[in-house]
């Protein structure tokens, strides 16, 4: 026998195992090269959204996606937007760095060549992100609570009610500053949510105190009568709001003035026969409404 | 002409040459966890210096010398051993009867020095590996470590040397 064949079958290779540890290790070198590219894009952004911010107050459509090909394959980088693609899996696997999570799916001890679908939303007041991730069950979810409370820069997390049945949405609502990337990784497939403070803001803290307008219902339980709510205005594309109490609320829009809140108002008000479950309401980034 | 390759091609390369990679890395730590770790790092190392290699044909030699410098700082960040000495008192790594398929007194032979590798020094010990297990020749390891070709002869003869004295229970130090 030859000493070369003898150390291939002395050794017991765990190959599934062993291409685990290959994938981790190229990604993390991806991540690494594009952290680095990303850093000059991201201060960029901020200082757009910031531009955006104080000339325009709240900017009506914002949203960018840029791709990046990564190991033939590509990388997402967004803000605000979906993407995945359907993704058996049988767990999750997570990782935090620091203000880093990274989300991989598992499925017969391998990672995933893609990620779930996925949407991201942002909104304004109380400054908050909306994911939606679809095949997710409770328990993963729970595990993705759990790691996502203890991130700097969360204040909280709250599921809400998903339009569709096989997805799970959830609310993190930010810290005062903080600013969120969402990127996705395929081939292996991995999600990451990173926050960070927004540079712009921190250096003299001139973060916009401004008053954002829009309409929302009074608080409610997450029952069917917020469910059937959110069927009927589902074109205005409400967003379910955690209040001071523990109650929910429907909010539509962001306005930068009450004028323009209360113009919604008397068209939902046609449009529904009266709407009498909205009023207009306001808020500031910080202000969790009551 | 240098030719680079792409990330592609690496990932390619990378994944028919695993096995390899993998006996190399276990054989300085002799567990599977540190060896897979090992990969990794070097997975990461090789992907991020990428635009270094020379083309795809030094590819193996360059990644192997990766995988070595990886398991020796493996090994000098994680040291459970504090010295030679140490390591010369303990017992070789067991390896688990049930990997052995067939078992002649070549076998036996080749067990004993895989396991003798390990009162060598993580420097030493790539020289054995290299040389014996991965059957490259003189003139490649000096290749890949960037050595010349007579200093890979007397490292490899020395690592020998060390190992048959510990093997037939002499010292020398």
């Amino acid at each position: 026998m030859s000493a070369e064949r003898f150390a291939y079958e002395t050794v017991e290779i765990p190959d599934d195992r062993l291409i685990q540890a290959i994938y981790k290790g190229m990604g993390q070198a991806e991540r690494t090269k594009k952290k680095r590219r990303l850093y000059r894009t991201v201060t960029a952004a901020a200082a757009a959204l910031a531009l955006l911010l104080c000339s325009a107050n709240i900017p009506s459509v914002y949203a960018y996606t840029k791709e990046i090909p990564i190991l033939g394959e590509f990388v997402r980088a967004l803000h605000m937007g979906s993407g995945g693609d359907v993704t058996l899996h049988e767990d999750i696997s997570m990782e935090v760095l620091k203000n880093e999570l990274i989300i991989r799916f598992v499925r017969k001890g391998r990672m995933t060549d893609t990620v779930v679908p996925y949407d991201v939303r942002e909104y304004h007041a109380p400054g908050r992100i909306v994911l939606s991730l679809q095949s997710l069950t409770g328990e993963e979810y729970e595990k993705l609570e759990d790691q996502i409370r203890e991130m700097e820069g969360v204040t909280d997390i709250y599921q809400i009610l998903s339009t569709r049945k096989d997805t799970v949405s959830f609310v993190i609502v930010l810290e005062r500053l903080y600013d969120y990337e969402i990127m996705e990784q395929i081939f292996p497939g991995m999600l990451s949510i990173r926050l960070f403070q927004n540079a712009y803001y921190t250096a003299e803290d001139r973060a916009p105190e401004q008053q954002v307008y829009y309409l929302r219902t009074e608080g409610m339980e997450q029952n069917e009568s917020l469910r059937n709510l959110l069927d009927k205005y589902a074109a205005e594309e409400p967003t379910q709001v955690k209040t001071r109490d523990g109650s929910f609320i429907l909010t539509i829009g962001e306005y930068s003035s009450e004028e323009e809140a209360e113009k919604t108002l008397s068209r939902l008000q046609k449009t529904y026969g009266g709407a009498e479950e909205f009023r207009v309401g306001s808020g500031m980034a910080k202000e969790v409404p009551e | 002409m240098k030719r680079h390759i792409g990330k592609h091609e690496f990932a390619e390369k990378i994944m028919e040459n695993r096995k390899r990679f993998y006996c190399i890395a276990y054989s300085y730590v002799k567990n599977e966890q540190d060896a897979l770790d090992i990969i990794s790092e070097a997975s990461c190392k090789g992907l991020l210096h990428l635009k270094d290699l020379e083309g795809p044909d030094y590819f193996l030699t360059w990644m192997t010398r990766i995988v070595v410098n990886t398991a020796i700082d493996f090994i000098r960040k994680n040291s459970r051993f504090t010295g030679f000495q140490e390591v010369f008192q303990g017992q070789p790594a067991e390896i688990p009867a049930e990997n052995i398929s067939d078992s002649g007194p070549d076998q036996e032979l080749l067990l004993d020095l895989y396991n003798a590798m390990d009162i060598l020094e993580p420097e030493e010990r790539t020289y054995i590996v290299l040389y014996y297990f991965e059957a490259y020749n003189f003139r490649e390891i000096s290749e890949m470590l960037k050595i010349p070709e007579s200093t890979v002869k007397t490292r490899v003869y020395r690592a020998l040397d060390k190992m048959k004295c510990h093997m037939t229970g002499g010292w020398n130090t």
